[in-house]
């Protein structure tokens, strides 16, 4: 890379920062920990700068770098719970009622309330199955590069992906049916 | 009696399926397969709106975290030097952040 290349990635790398941070914020639930991802997100990628092929998705590139060094640092040595073995009280149970006990949503679940009730039930969420949601909903990624920045088969980020939406869909319903 | 079979899915073999419509993450088959079923099935229909709404909802939450002040200078400060060509943030949005 000539030193005009290495400005230049410079420049493309630091307008990601606010797609970073949001990415972060949402993984590490900590404003301080999100900041300091992002910051040690961009030392790792200007060390590595001479692994990233120009002209591929440096967006893609920086979220993984990001999401490794989340899972390496902050999630280590937290229990990982597997969507497999939770309570089926947030699965799928919700849906089966669908149709016998009242409609959807409707527009009333846009509001910012709601929107503070799934921001609530996103951070609930373990972690496997949040970081689709947050890197699909949040930064725009399709699942084939989801799929890339988390080195899981597609297949598993379109099955994470719905159990977590499924869960945050059924806790939303919920709390719609509690309210009315 | 042994006319062809027509292909038909199960609300269960449905339900990732919706999800991944929503992201539009389905082939045009699948994808005309699935929107069949939503036409004759209220349950499903009710599932897709749910499962958009958690999607708009999620996004719509986002929208408004903003990048702490200072962050951006931070990190600028603390790469090794490779010197930026031009600031990448126009001046009026960093006028805007600053009031």
């Amino acid at each position: 890379m000539t030193e005009s290349e290495k400005g230049g990635f410079k420049d493309a790398a630091i307008s990601y920062l606010d797609h970073l941070y949001r990415v972060a914020f949402h993984l590490a639930r900590e404003k301080a920990d999100a900041e300091d991802l992002v910051q040690e997100t961009y030392l790792q990628a200007m060390i590595h700068y001479d692994q990233f092929t120009p002209g591929t998705n440096l967006k893609g590139w920086l979220t993984k770098i990001l999401y490794n060094l989340f899972v390496n640092r902050y999630h280590r040595n937290k229990r990982m719970v597997s969507l497999d073995r939770t309570n089926d009280e947030t699965g799928a149970s919700w849906m089966d009622a669908l149709g016998e006990e009242g409609g959807g949503p409707e527009a009333a679940v846009l509001k910012a309330e709601l929107q503070d009730k799934l921001k609530e039930a996103l951070g609930g969420l373990p972690e496997e199955s949040r970081a689709p949601v947050i890197l699909v909903d949040i930064a725009g990624f399709s699942y084939a590069e989801v799929a890339d920045i988390l080195s899981c088969p597609i297949g598993t980020v379109r099955s994470r992906l719905f159990r977590a939406r499924s869960i945050l869909a059924g806790k939303l319903r919920a709390y719609v049916r509690q309210k009315n | 009696m042994f006319g062809r079979k027509t292909k038909t899915m199960s609300c269960d073999e449905n339900r990732e399926k919706i999800s991944s419509l929503i992201d539009a993450e389905l082939s045009p088959s699948e994808k005309e397969l699935l929107e069949r079923h939503l036409g004759m099935c209220a349950k499903c229909r009710t599932l897709e709106e749910w499962l958009r709404c958690v999607k708009e909802g999620i996004t719509l939450s986002a929208e408004n975290l903003t990048l702490p002040t200072g962050l951006r200078d931070k990190i600028l400060a603390s790469l090794p030097d490779m010197p930026l060509k031009r600031d990448p943030v126009p001046w009026w949005k960093r006028l805007l952040r600053r009031s």
